[in-house]
């Protein structure tokens, strides 16, 4: 198997909207890897091809080597979901919902489901209708890691958490994926902060198209927020180099993101652009940062594009 | 296996206070059923413990639906939300668990309840295995529509549109469509006889696919389209299924109980009535005819025996015209109270007379059906208009079928005796004597059977009408036949308008309109009770033979 998940040329419609188009996309195995994007961008609709709950209307995606689209109670058993959309049996308390899971799962580890709740601080007894959204998806989340999944898909795990049950959450499946059995979570969400966190790869999804798709670490290695000082009053270059994204001027300075920086090359490339540049401040960004960027810079690519 | 278990235990325990509500409902209906008939005042002119029996019955039809939407729906195959989706759980395993879960408690358990309170209240076993057939028939139809529509459903209100726009269709299919329908050729759905049955194979099967289906492959639109093919094949199975009744071909005369070579058959010209009526197609449409129709008179049979004119096939020859033929296959004639003397056969009643042991039956009134009418030719108006001359002989072969009263039960007329009939088990409750004559209460538990059956065409006054009760005092040579009666029943079953029985139970009071004998009433004393017994007649097939008919004169030209 080559990786857990891959897409080619996914494309799934919904009546006349194309939630997503042509989407080819790759997990590493036994990377984190996050699909982030604006609410609406695709993110849900792609999971649910993935987990088979949505057929797609054009191109492939295998999980786990399986083709989506045949994935059946085998493959299941090697993958854990947890969904803010997912339906939770209310009427049960945490207890009533493992041992309704367990039969079906040979590789049920019940000492492991008992340590995992205890880590999460999941009470066990209480109905689940009379929990908090939060120990809901806790329990949904010790359901679907109880097993030792291959693979664990989270969509929007985050959403409406308090912080404290995003720490646990988050702490939950950081222990989990940092054991001894290899494993990928993919994990879709729009909260970066959070994903920033657990993710070492970055896929960022935008009108149901896949725009970027790399390691964390590079992506952070090559944005970087830039200010050039000015002897005169600066105006924005042009035209302006391809990796530079928002630029704007402003008395006697120029403000851009680069997205293609290298340290050693930085200096030399700004100056022979803007004319009379005196000082150049480079800052780092943080993920949070560099997806505001990226989802300004889809807008102005195309202005209309909500209304698709 | 192990997994469909797995499930079907998991919907037990999801639904423990409604299912435990439902036990509590079926329990309560038991009660009602058991207890009720006690409660009823036969002086009042409304009985409550009806509406509370009613209100049960709905109310448990109601839950069965409910049930059956919370089974399929809390672990829904529409949309992409349900828990179970993402689980290692097979489709099939899943659709068999609801199957199974709906079955179990739906049908097989109010099933048993049914079983165990019929048998405890005396019924025969045979009719309580076919009363509780029956019932869980009628629970599998409503559990089987119920849970295809809640499988193309996400929630109770969807539901319930989809349920309104079925019945919609049912009732189209059933009104406006049925004449047409009616004229197709039947679904053959082996071995199944009455439209109920027919309907509830075709939604089994419907069921099992639909649900199998949309587990499966989770396509709404498809499986919609599946229900209401599901729907439509399930009331054209029904509605061209044959005649509701035992539509068999008579039997032969059995040997030895009448020599039909010393029977005749004759009619006097002028008890020959000639009448119009109208009657209205399938199609709704009214036409109108005039019919000839006489009391036909037998000779040669013994008096215990009974001789119905059953089919008839006319050729009359009226004026210059052609001859025209006519025939009807089955009940060609009609048990009537007749005006004259003439006419009074007193067949059915002098056999009556015979099997409770050649007693006096000490009549009351001429009310008692008394002589079998017959239709002898019967022509639309417009073929009648058509002739030169309506009027003419009638050669006719006539097959008569023979029938003998026998008595099927008889105790002796006291409190807690019990005979069992076709009303069901009769337990005598109280005997009073009244100025007009006996009263007799009974608290019956009955299996009601409305599905008519050749016997019910002696009678002609419908299901049943053909079985007699009588009291009789052995010692004094006389008998009494039932005058009157006023009945209260409690209905198992509030879909038993749609099956061929209904359990319930109930009371009777029984009303033996004191004599007359000579112009004088009869004295029914203390002593002529305390010897009498209550007795149940019904009559027993012969078989038919056949005899030609000559009338001499038929005239439709001057009808009433």
């Amino acid at each position: 198997m080559a990786h857990p998940i891959e897409t080619a040329g996914l494309s799934l419609r919904y009546g006349r909207t194309e939630a997503v188009r042509n989407l080819t996309m790759e997990v590493p195995e036994g990377s984190v890897y996050a699909l982030v994007g604006p609410n609406g961008a695709g993110k849900t609709t792609t999971i649910k091809s993935l987990m088979s709950l949505l057929r797609p209307s054009s191109g492939r995606a295998s999980v786990l080597g399986i083709d989506s689209r045949h994935a059946g109670p085998a493959s299941l058993q090697r993958i854990g979901y947890v969904s803010e959309n997912q339906e939770v049996p209310l009427w049960m308390t945490a207890s009533d919902l493992l041992a309704y899971c367990a039969p079906f799962y040979p590789s049920w580890d019940s000492a492991f489901a008992s340590t995992l709740a205890k880590q999460l601080a999941l009470p066990l007894d209480k109905p689940l209708k009379a929990c908090s959204r939060g120990t809901r998806m806790k329990a949904a989340l010790v359901a679907s890691l109880a097993y030792h999944p291959e693979l664990l898909v989270l969509d929007e795990p985050f959403a409406g958490l308090d912080a404290l049950v995003r720490e646990e959450f988050t702490q939950g499946i950081l222990e989990v994926a940092g054991g001894d059995r290899p494993w990928t979570v993919f994990i879709s969400s729009h909260d970066i902060d959070e994903v920033e966190r657990l993710a070492d790869w970055i896929g960022v999804i935008n009108e149901g198209r896949l725009e970027l798709a790399e390691p964390v670490s590079s992506l952070l290695a090559r944005f970087r927020r830039i200010e050039v000082a000015t002897d005169s009053d600066a105006s924005v270059p042009s035209p302006l180099p391809a990796s530079w994204l928002l630029a704007e001027s402003s008395g006697r300075a120029v403000r851009f993101v680069e997205n293609r920086f290298v340290e050693s090359e930085c200096g030399v490339r700004v100056r022979s652009v803007v004319p009379g540049a005196r000082d150049i401040l480079v800052t780092p960004m943080s993920l949070r940062e560099i997806f505001v960027v990226l989802a300004r810079v889809f807008r102005l690519a195309d202005p209309q594009g909500g209304a698709r | 296996m192990n997994v469909i278990v797995h499930l079907v235990r998991h919907d037990i325990r999801a639904l423990r206070l409604p299912l435990t509500a439902w036990l509590a409902l079926l329990l309560a209906q038991a009660a009602v059923m058991a207890f009720g008939p006690g409660l009823i005042d036969p002086e009042a002119p409304f009985a409550a413990i009806q509406s509370n029996a009613g209100f049960l019955s709905g109310a448990r039809l109601a839950f069965t639906i409910l049930l059956t939407v919370l089974i399929v729906q809390r672990d829904s195959p529409v949309g992409t939300t349900a828990f179970w989706l993402t689980r290692p759980i097979q489709p099939a395993a899943m659709a068999a668990s609801k199957l199974i879960s709906t079955v179990l408690l739906l049908a097989a358990m109010p099933a048993v309840v049914g079983w165990l309170l019929f048998t405890a209240l005396g019924l025969p076993q045979g009719d309580v295995l076919d009363g509780v057939w029956q019932f869980v028939i009628e629970q599998i139809m409503v559990v089987g529509l119920s849970a295809m529509g809640a499988a193309i459903t996400a929630t109770i209100p969807q539901f319930a549109v989809v349920a309104v726009a079925a019945l919609l269709l049912i009732s189209m299919l059933i009104g406006q469509a049925r004449p047409f329908i009616q004229d197709l050729p039947a679904l053959p759905v082996a071995g199944m006889a009455t439209p109920l049955a027919r309907w509830a194979v075709v939604t089994v099967l419907g069921t099992v696919a639909v649900l199998a289906y949309q587990y499966s492959r989770r396509r709404v639109v498809s499986a919609a389209a599946a229900v209401t093919g599901v729907l439509v094949l399930g009331v054209l199975s029904a509605l061209t299924a044959g005649a509701p009744f035992d539509a068999g071909a008579p039997a032969p005369l059995r040997a030895g109980v009448l020599d039909p070579g010393a029977v005749t058959l004759d009619v006097e010209p002028t008890a020959v009535r000639a009448e119009w009526g109208t009657t209205n197609d399938r199609r709704g449409r009214q036409t109108r005819y005039r019919y000839a129709s006489a009391v036909l008179r037998t000779f040669g049979a013994p008096p215990a025996i009974v001789l119905q004119p059953w089919s008839i096939a006319s050729t009359w020859h009226p004026g210059d015209d052609l001859a025209i033929r006519w025939q009807r296959l089955r009940a060609a004639a009609y048990l009537r109270s007749v005006q004259r003397n003439t006419d009074d056969d007193g067949q059915p009643l002098a056999s009556i007379a015979q099997a409770l042991g050649n007693v006096k039956l000490l009549r009351p009134v001429r009310a008692e059906a008394s002589a079998f009418d017959t239709t002898l030719l019967s022509l639309p108006e417009e073929q009648v208009s058509r002739l030169s001359s309506a009027q003419g002989p009638l050669d006719a072969t006539v097959t008569l079928r023979a029938w003998r009263y026998r008595v099927v039960d008889a105790v002796p007329l006291a409190v807690e005796s019990a005979v069992s009939a076709r009303l069901g088990r009769l337990t005598l409750t109280a005997i009073a004597r009244t100025r007009d004559g006996v009263i007799v209460d009974v608290r019956r538990v009955f299996l009601q059977r409305l599905m008519w059956t050749s016997a019910d065409l002696f009678g002609s006054g419908g299901v049943g009408s053909a079985e007699r009760l009588a009291i009789r005092n052995t010692s004094r040579k006389q008998a009494i036949l039932l005058g009157g009666e006023s009945s209260r029943q409690l209905d198992y079953s509030l879909a038993g308008g749609i099956s061929s029985t209904q359990l319930g139970t109930g009371t009777k009071r029984l009303r033996f309109v004191v004599p007359v004998d000579g112009g004088h009433q009869v004295e029914l004393d203390d002593e002529w009770l305390a010897g009498a017994e209550f007795i149940v007649l019904r009559p027993e097939d012969l078989g038919v033979f056949t005899k030609p008919l000559r009338v001499e004169w038929v005239n439709l030209e001057n009808v009433k």
